[in-house]
């Protein structure tokens, strides 16, 4: 009778380690999801601070990619200003990490610190419609999430 | 069997299946819980698509038409005002940043989501004529190649 009895009992307790793993493993699916909206929030709102900033003060960077910025932006962007751009608390709420621009569209390559303390910082991409006449930068899109190791 | 071990088989049950039943019901009102607040999390981004695709929509008034940030941003919100948020989900506009932005906060019970949208990122106001290109639109676009940094 004993040995059955400990049986069991056994199986009771395993079950229920069993359902408390599956009832954490939700908790951090929940948690997860929420993050990774944050992020998402904080990427977006980033991007479209950024190109308000772009089309409003310095029109003339949205044909260069971010590696001639330096030598052909200043005449709409001083050297001060650009770094405001691209520094590690950008003034846009994230950093620029690249700018590609194309005929019709560029893309932007956007960090922006993690939601949660302690969290991975998150990377965006995201496509920008161009126009032409006067040049302006349109309707950032968000196109995809990268984690980044802290 | 002696009675001895009969009592002990059956206090060892008994522990057993209240202990059980114990975790079974934390388990059962967390996974509850949790089930709830991703439901939440899923209206919220559902919420977020909408927002996105009713401030993208080509078929309303374009908001990339010349206008000043401020009217830019009065467009905005009266075509999220003309759309109420689905049932379950609060929706508060801010501007902040003296109404050169836009905040959407969307709240479905305890769980928050916030976007942050500038009107000049929809290319239609704030040009800056100091800003722009020294060559002409085409051109600085067509020179623009990627920095290959994506």
């Amino acid at each position: 009778m004993l040995p059955l009895a400990l049986g069991v009992s056994m199986l009771l307790l395993l079950g229920s380690l069993s359902l408390q793993t599956v009832a954490l493993q939700g908790h951090l699916e929940q948690v997860r999801q929420a993050g990774r909206g944050r992020d998402e929030d904080a990427l977006v709102g980033a991007s479209q601070r950024l190109v308000g900033e772009l089309n409003r003060r310095h029109a003339c960077l949205l044909s260069l990619p971010l590696s001639r910025w330096s030598q052909e932006g200043q005449s709409c962007a001083s050297l001060h200003e650009q770094a405001a751009l691209l520094g590690e608390a950008g003034s846009f709420g994230g950093r620029l990490l690249a700018w590609s621009p194309g005929a019709t569209e560029a893309e932007a390559l956007i960090e922006a610190e993690p939601a949660v303390h302690g969290g991975i910082a998150r990377r965006a991409v995201f496509k920008v419609v161009l126009h032409a006449d006067p040049l302006r930068a349109q309707s950032p899109q968000l196109l995809g999430l990268r984690g980044v190791a802290p | 069997m002696s009675l001895v071990e009969l009592i002990l088989a059956s206090g060892l049950l008994l522990g057993s299946s209240a202990a059980s039943l114990g975790v079974w019901n934390r388990v059962a009102t967390t996974l509850l819980e949790h089930r709830v607040e991703l439901e939440q999390l899923e209206s919220l981004e559902e919420e977020v698509q909408a927002l996105e695709a009713r401030l993208r929509d080509p078929r309303q008034d374009p908001l990339g038409q010349e206008l000043s940030c401020e009217e830019q941003l009065q467009r905005l919100v009266v075509r999220l005002e003309n759309q109420p948020p689905q049932s379950g989900v609060v929706r508060t506009l801010e501007m902040p940043a003296g109404g050169e932005l836009l905040l959407i906060h969307l709240q479905a019970g305890d769980q928050e989501r916030r976007r942050l949208y500038s009107p000049a990122a929809f290319g239609g106001c704030g040009g800056d004529p100091a800003g722009l290109p020294v060559v002409a639109p085409a051109q600085a676009l067509a020179g623009g190649g990627g920095n290959g940094a994506l």
